[in-house]
């Protein structure tokens, strides 16, 4: 599973490869992990939007922006702090390169934010309509 | 399905009408199609032209009832007798709900019975029965309380091309409801003269068993409001209960002596409210009165009565019925839904309900949702469909409902089911209601809002219109409707009942 997630994070479209670095988070098995909470946590932000959410006075752009902006900022925050608390301890001095990786993150945070919205909002009852 | 005519004579026939229409339109069945005949010689009276509105606004709102829905607003189909007719035999007859009667067109009762060709001796005759007052009287707005000339007059609605196609057309399992006033004119006269022609079952020639079998019930309103004036006005309401005794002791011998009816309801209230004295016309246009209400409660009871029968034109172990609430604060005399009876709140609380919601839903809340998936899929419930014939007909018709509601709360005695303020034009007449901003809940007198577990209200849409809003989402996900106007009725009956009842009842 991490090479299939190292694969999606280093791909040459929208993805992020820094030889030594990109080593680094292979070796760690960090893809697998920031793959992994990107999947639950953006699932989880759509649920949550979609079902617990599903009331009249939240089918507004807004508040489905809100959810998504938390999922993105959560999933930016989180890779850019874990990899680089983890790289640290294992002796690993990295500047940029976390910052990239993790607004690699956000972006297919945004991304598969919107692909699930796309497929659970017909689930949904009041919030159908939502983002479109 | 089995049609009931509702012969409505004079100004209070047309009121009660009117009262009948909102609770069916509120969805308030009668498993009868009703078929209103408008007997009015008074083509101008305000009260028969709002009913005639609202009853043509009505029949545009039910041919988009989907059939196979069990309940729906405006389900209980109200036709012309033109339409029955016309569906019958293709003939096209006018399908208008007030019917003209044959040679009233204006002037003075002389020139109607054409008093000047008479011979010396009925010359004589006619001098005798009538006065010279009566003689001169315009007819241009009715018989002004006199029904010895209401009675002459209404003879010749009997002659007419539409009393035939009635009497033609009228099937064994048909019913008939006669509504008129006691103490007027054009009511007092017609009850009697329709119900004697009724139970004859001819009509120019034409014989009707059925007719003369038919079940025939009637509401005879008893005095219910007084009039301004004195002694020099046409009408004086100081006569109304020496007519009432009058007309009760002809109805003993000729109506319910003679079996002639085989449900009469009585109803009536003491008389503590006054209304301007206006002879007829434009300005004709009384407020909405509880006792209508009861009155039109009546013909669905009548509607809804499996063991009345008729044998050889006379009945069989008639009734005779009246009405009553089932309490009242004499210190504070306003009706609410807890004072009617148990059966009576069954038939009309929650229906009613349903349409004050939907009316107040429509006014301050459609217009802000319609992204949300109700209104957005297919069919759509869009601004084309807000400016859809449909739509203006409905919009009317509720705002004929929202004034019968406030005109029923101001009269005397007041039917207030709703905590609502009536709002007027500068000549007093109301135009509508107003609410406050709170909760929409919080609007049925004397019933407050369901306590709910922390759970439900977790669960919940919401509050006020947001419950709504949540109900018509959820019933129409999923959902196919056939167009948008059966979309509308399905949606916000079955919307307002669930939140009602989520909510209040």
């Amino acid at each position: 599973m991490n090479d299939l997630f190292a694969a999606v994070y280093e791909n040459d479209f929208i993805g992020f490869f820094s030889s030594g670095f990109s080593e680094e988070i292979y070796n760690q098995f960090l893809y697998q992990k920031y793959g992994l909470t990107l999947i639950i946590s953006v699932l989880l932000g759509v649920l949550v939007y979609y079902k617990l959410m599903d009331k009249p006075r939240f089918a507004r752009l807004l508040y489905w922006l809100i959810v998504l902006l938390v999922t993105v900022v959560f999933n930016f925050v989180f890779l850019f702090t874990d990899a680089r608390s983890t790289l640290k301890v294992a002796g690993f001095t990295f500047d940029q390169e976390y910052l990239s990786l993790a607004i690699v993150n956000a972006l297919y945070a945004a991304v598969l934010f919107c692909l699930l919205s796309v497929i659970v909002k017909f689930f949904s009852i009041n919030t159908s309509k939502i983002p479109f | 399905m089995p049609k009931l005519y509702v012969f409505a004579i004079g100004g209070t026939g047309s009121r009660v009408v009117k009262s009948l229409s909102m609770l069916l339109a509120s969805g308030v069945k009668s498993n009868y199609e009703i078929v209103p005949i408008i007997l009015d010689p008074d083509a101008s009276a305000a009260d028969v032209a709002r009913t005639t509105r609202l009853l043509n606004n009505y029949r545009v709102i039910n041919k988009a009832v989907n059939p196979n829905e069990g309940n729906s607003f405006f389900k209980n189909k109200i036709e012309s007798l033109g339409d029955v007719v016309g569906a019958a035999t293709g003939e096209s007859i006018s399908n208008e709900f007030r019917l003209n009667i044959a040679d009233l067109h204006g002037g003075s009762f002389s020139k109607f019975i054409d008093y000047n060709s008479l011979d010396k001796a009925n010359e004589a005759l006619v001098s005798l029965l009538f006065s010279k007052s009566n003689l001169d009287l315009s007819l241009e707005v009715g018989f002004q309380g006199n029904p010895n000339i209401g009675s002459v007059v209404l003879n010749k609605f009997t002659e007419s091309v539409e009393y035939l196609q009635f009497v033609q057309n009228f099937q064994a399992e048909d019913k008939i409801f006669i509504l008129s006033s006691i103490f007027g004119g054009t009511g007092a006269a017609g009850f009697p003269l329709i119900l004697k022609n009724i139970r004859e079952g001819f009509a120019s020639g034409h014989y009707n068993e059925h007719l003369k079998n038919a079940i025939v019930g009637a509401v005879t309103v008893l005095p219910y409001f007084k009039l301004d004036g004195d002694s020099s006005e046409a009408i004086q309401s100081s006569t109304f209960i020496s007519k009432t005794k009058a007309a009760l002791s002809y109805y003993h011998k000729n109506i319910s002596g003679n079996r002639s009816i085989n449900a009469l309801y009585y109803i009536g209230d003491t008389a503590s409210n006054n209304y301007k004295n206006v002879i007829g016309g434009v300005g004709q246009k009384n407020d909405a009165h509880f006792v209508e209400l009861a009155s039109a409660l009546a013909i669905l009871d009548f509607a809804d009565e499996p063991t009345l029968s008729t044998i050889e034109g006379r009945a069989i172990d008639p009734k005779y019925l009246e009405f009553g609430i089932d309490s009242i604060d004499e210190n504070n005399p306003i009706i609410s839904f807890g004072n009617l009876s148990i059966e009576t709140q069954k038939r009309v609380k929650l229906n009613l309900t349903q349409l004050f919601y939907t009316s107040l839903y429509l006014d301050h809340e459609l217009s802000k949702v319609q992204k949300h998936p109700f209104a957005a899929d297919e069919p759509r419930l869009d601004d084309n469909f807000l400016n859809s014939h449909f739509y203006s007909s409905l919009t009317a018709f509720l705002k004929e409902f929202k004034i019968w509601l406030a005109e029923l709360k101001r009269n005397k005695i007041s039917f207030s089911p709703y905590s609502i303020s009536e709002t007027t034009d500068p000549e007093g007449n109301i135009t509508g209601f107003s609410t406050s901003n709170q909760d929409i809940f919080t609007f049925v007198s004397g019933v407050p809002k369901k306590q709910k577990s922390l759970w439900k209200k977790i669960k919940a849409a919401g509050s006020s219109y947001e419950i709504m809003t949540g109900n018509l989402n959820a019933f129409a996900k999923g959902k196919q409707f056939a167009n948008a106007e059966t979309k509308f009725l399905d949606l916000f009956t079955q919307a307002s009942e669930t939140s009602i009842n989520e909510e209040l009842f």
